[in-house]
């Protein structure tokens, strides 16, 4: 499949912090990338690359095959979905109106920019009424999801999103998290994700890249790279308790057996998270659990099947 | 400190023109009017101005802020807003019209300038004071009851000293006022430096005019850059208290 | 946003109400004199108005005694106690001058004397304080009826025997050519600031150092007294005109008009340019930087982002500007220039109180006028504030 972005020995100079040195890196289309690592890093002014707010001074930076130094760069920018920690929801526009602003530059018809309007907000279920209000009335939350209904407006086939849920609360900052997961389902986008939240970049990531002083330390899929080499990966994305970290990303569906619980098991949802399944064991003193959804028994997680779906390299 | 002396070199400067040696060689050499205003009249009238305004600034400060001190303290609600727009509105009335009210009550002279200037420069006074208070970090103020300090006291070790430096362009805009609307005083026949221009505009007189012009500008230059002055003074002192 | 706490200050109302009563029981109401030139024997509002003075106390006093004990009470009903406090108070005051006058000479007056004018002024700033809090209909309606009430006392002949209505009949024709001189020069001075100011604004908004120069050339012009500056140009002008005769053709003159709307335009300048420039950078960087990221170009973001988002300001900057304007035009009439200004210095000349107050209350009325139209317009014109 082709990369839909391919940084290609891209450098970025500027003095000391965020710049960028012989970056070559693809995402494939489809892909929901993270970008990851200490501030000053660089990963910012990777994703800006892309839809060029900053340009590289070495290097090509390719979008959907194209040099994109050579194309209009706000004819690119109207192409691509683009989302902030800060929102920039245009505080003198309502909501309906923020979310036409791609589709009204790109000059759709107003009767389809009008049906798009309800249509974004029920995907980030978001109540329809919404659309006359300023944004200054709109909580936290839902300023978050106007700036994503706003990126996707346009039904763009990437998404560039920096730092998207950095100003929201712990559990504000999951459930946004679990809505992206669902839309990147939903819609197979390909998006590029900024975040410093380790945590973040493997619950969301199909594909995490680790960068550190404007270099790609690695890249590949999370579980892979908990298990990396490099220490400071590693560190990183492993902090104190990397086994803890990867029961988080395995479902207990992947690690489940088909047999019977015993009876009165206590019951777990085959999406739930393997550290779910360790946290309800330790919470009801049970060894086996019952995997089920909407009633219907599915199979059983004991102690045992859990060690095993989660190998540990051996110590260095 | 640039500031300063930049506006103190501009006073010097427009000082200067208005003696009547310089302005009348100037006129001499446009071709215009020679009889100037006598450099001693006009030392007279810059050093009655002084006094006038200085008179009106200083009730007028000190009223300002005592009643925005007393309004700040009276019910701890909003009176920033009132007082605000009360100050958009009578800063709606020009000087001359200010002076010209004051004129009827108190007949011909220095009184009815006064009044103005204490009427005029209460208002900004007044606003900038309760600006400045309730710009007071109210954590510093809630730490400073917390710990026992009378009312009093917070006044006089939280509020003042924080809100001063907030204050002193309010006091700036204050004197400035007073500086320009002394001038206007001469039409309700105080001496001042508006005087020259007034005479100027009765007899014809563009020299009178131009002298008198050039030493109120430079009275205004020069009270600016001493204000200048000690603002940078006055902050560096509260900043070494600190 | 302020750190000022929400809850209104609940002294000022009672402090407002006290004025209005010092006005009607501690200060002169009305003076009555023998001719327009001398002050007179002055008459308490008592003595003047009889009963109708406790009247008026009563409404004004329930009036803040609703606010301060019912204040879930919509504002309808104490604005409606206090317009009606004022239109008695200028009901009475009209008639008590005729009834005062009645067996004097044509040539005596009943002039309004300070109590008058410090018990209406509190009257109106309570009322407009009360206001505040009101609906837009309210806040509209309340000030159109007490206009309709005093036009109707005027119509009804109930105010003619006042002095100062008896001088604006005697010089009604003076007045309004007065009154539509210094609005078309403050119209013209606002014009050449805006002519000026939004360029300039624009230029400085692009380059920081054209923002310096500007800044400190116009903050100098802002130190000179108005007085000395319009006077400067006299001599100034003059010179000009003996150095370029061709620009007497154009109709430059170096007194009046000329020296008018640029000294006033050069005052009025700084305000502007200043709005115009914190309204361009109005914008927070990172709007302007989304803008820019989903496609905009930068005429686009100019257009779709500063400049709405700047409206506010630039309104407020034109409010400031336009009181600005009609404050120092008055100042024209000094120099010959007409307008309002030049009625109050002839009444300074005569001494003639009523005389400077025809000139002056116009003046004041106009300032408020386009300063509370303006305010008014910021409040429709930015819904995303509300």
């Amino acid at each position: 499949m082709a990369a839909v972005i391919a940084f290609e020995d891209v450098s970025v100079a500027y003095g000391g912090r965020d710049g960028l040195r012989d970056v070559t890196l693809e995402v494939a289309a489809g892909e929901l990338c993270v970008l990851v690592g200490p501030s000053g890093a660089g990963k910012s002014t990777l994703l800006r690359l892309v839809n060029r707010l900053v340009a590289p001074s070495a290097g090509v930076v390719r979008v959907r095959g194209e040099d994109i130094a050579r194309n209009d760069p706000i004819r690119l920018r109207r192409s691509i979905g683009y989302a902030i920690q800060s929102v920039g929801l245009f505080p003198h526009r309502t909501v309906g109106e923020n979310i036409a602003t791609v589709p009204r530059l790109l000059g759709w018809p107003e009767p389809r920019i009008a049906a798009r309007i309800p249509e974004l907000l029920a995907l980030l279920r978001l109540d329809a009424d919404l659309a006359a209000r300023y944004p200054h009335t709109l909580s936290g939350g839902q300023a978050q999801r106007v700036g994503l209904a706003r990126a996707l407006a346009a039904d763009p086939d990437l998404l560039l999103m920096d730092e998207p849920f950095g100003a929201a609360d712990p559990i504000l900052r999951r459930a946004l998290r679990a809505e992206l997961r669902r839309i990147h389902a939903v819609t197979g986008k390909t998006i590029l994700l900024v975040t410093h939240d380790a945590e973040e970049a493997l619950e969301l990531a199909t594909r995490v890249v680790v960068l550190r002083d404007g270099r790609v330390l690695a890249a590949g899929a999370p579980l892979e790279l908990i298990r990396a080499a490099d220490p400071f990966v590693r560190d990183l994305l492993g902090g104190d308790a990397p086994a803890l970290r990867r029961l988080g990303l395995v479902t207990v569906a992947a690690a489940m057996a088909a047999t019977a619980a015993p009876a009165g098991a206590p019951v777990i949802a085959p999406g739930a998270s393997l550290s779910d399944a360790l946290s309800l064991m330790l919470e009801t003193r049970a060894e086996v659990l019952a995997v089920g959804e909407d009633g219907r028994t599915l199979g059983s997680l004991g102690l045992p099947g859990l060690l095993r779906a989660v190998p540990m390299p051996a110590p260095a | 400190m640039r500031g300063a002396i930049g506006t103190l070199a501009l006073g010097c400067g427009f000082a200067l023109l208005s003696l009547a040696p310089v302005a009348a060689v100037l006129f001499a050499a446009l071709g215009g009017e020679t009889r100037a205003f006598g450099s001693g009249a006009l030392l007279d009238l810059a050093l009655a101005h002084l006094r006038l305004a200085g008179l009106g600034a200083l009730a007028g400060i000190a009223l300002g802020v005592a009643l925005g001190l007393l309004v700040t303290r009276a019910d701890g609600g909003d009176w920033r807003r009132p007082v605000d727009a009360l100050a958009a509105a009578a800063q709606a009335t020009p000087p001359m019209v200010v002076v010209a009210l004051a004129l009827p009550a108190f007949g011909f002279g220095d009184l009815p300038t006064v009044l103005a200037l204490v009427l005029y420069t209460l208002m900004p006074v007044l606003r900038g004071t309760v600006a400045a208070i309730e710009a007071v970090a109210p954590d510093a103020r809630a730490a400073a009851v917390a710990i026992g300090l009378t009312p009093w006291q917070v006044l006089c070790r939280v509020d003042l000293p924080l809100a001063w430096p907030l204050l002193l362009p309010a006091l700036r805009v204050a004197v400035m006022l007073a500086v320009a609307t002394t001038a206007v005083g001469a039409l309700a026949g105080a001496a001042t430096l508006g005087t020259p221009i007034i005479l100027g505009l009765q007899n014809r007189n563009d020299l009178y005019i131009f002298q008198g012009a050039a030493a109120t500008a430079a009275i205004a230059f020069l009270a600016d850059g001493a204000l200048l002055m000690l603002k940078r003074d006055g902050l560096r002192r509260n900043r070494r208290k600190v | 946003m302020g750190t000022h706490p929400a809850v209104p200050a609940r002294g000022l109302e009672p402090a407002l109400a006290l004025l209005a009563l010092l006005g009607l029981y501690a200060f002169g109401w009305l003076a009555v004199a023998p001719n327009r030139l001398v002050s007179g024997t002055s008459l308490g509002a008592a003595a003047a108005l009889g009963w109708g003075v406790h009247a008026i106390a009563v409404l004004i006093l329930g009036a803040v005694a609703l606010r301060r004990w019912r204040p879930g009470l919509a504002p309808a009903l104490p604005v409606m106690l206090l317009v009606l406090a004022a239109a008695l108070a200028l009901g009475l005051t009209g008639d008590a001058a005729r009834h005062q006058l009645q067996e004097l000479a044509p040539a005596a007056r009943a002039m309004l004397g300070f109590g008058f004018w410090l018990g209406i002024a509190a009257l109106l700033v309570l009322l407009a304080e009360v206001l505040r809090g009101a609906s837009i209909w309210l806040r509209v309606l309340a000030p159109l009826l007490l206009l309709g009430i005093a036009a109707l006392a005027g119509w009804l002949g109930l105010l003619d025997r006042l002095s100062l209505v008896v001088e604006y009949q005697a010089r009604a024709e003076t007045l309004h050519a007065a009154l539509l001189r210094h609005l078309a020069l403050a119209g013209a001075a606002l014009g050449i600031v805006l002519a000026f100011g939004i360029p300039l604004g624009w230029w400085a908004f692009r380059s920081p150092r054209a923002e310096a120069a500007l800044a400190a050339v116009l903050n100098a012009v802002q130190i000179v007294p108005a007085l000395a500056l319009f006077g400067a140009l006299i001599p100034l002008l003059s010179a000009l005109l003996r150095a370029v005769p061709a620009l007497r053709g154009l109709g430059v003159e170096a007194i009046g008009t000329a020296p008018t709307l640029i000294g006033t335009a050069a005052y009025a300048g700084l305000p502007l340019w200043r709005g115009i420039l914190a309204g361009l950078a109005a914008a927070p960087r990172e709007v302007v930087g989304v803008a820019e990221a989903m496609g905009m170009d930068e005429a686009r973001v100019t257009r779709a982002v500063r400049l709405p988002l700047g409206l506010p300001v630039f309104l407020a900057a034109l409010r400031v500007a336009a009181v600005q304007c009609i404050g120092l035009v008055a100042l024209g009439g000094l120099i010959g220039a007409g307008g309002l200004g030049a009625l109050v210095l002839e009444g300074m000349a005569q001494f003639a109180t009523d005389l400077i107050l025809l000139g002056a209350l116009p003046i004041v009325a106009l300032a408020l006028l386009a300063d509370g139209a303006l305010r008014l317009l910021e409040g429709r014109l930015a819904p995303w504030r509300r």
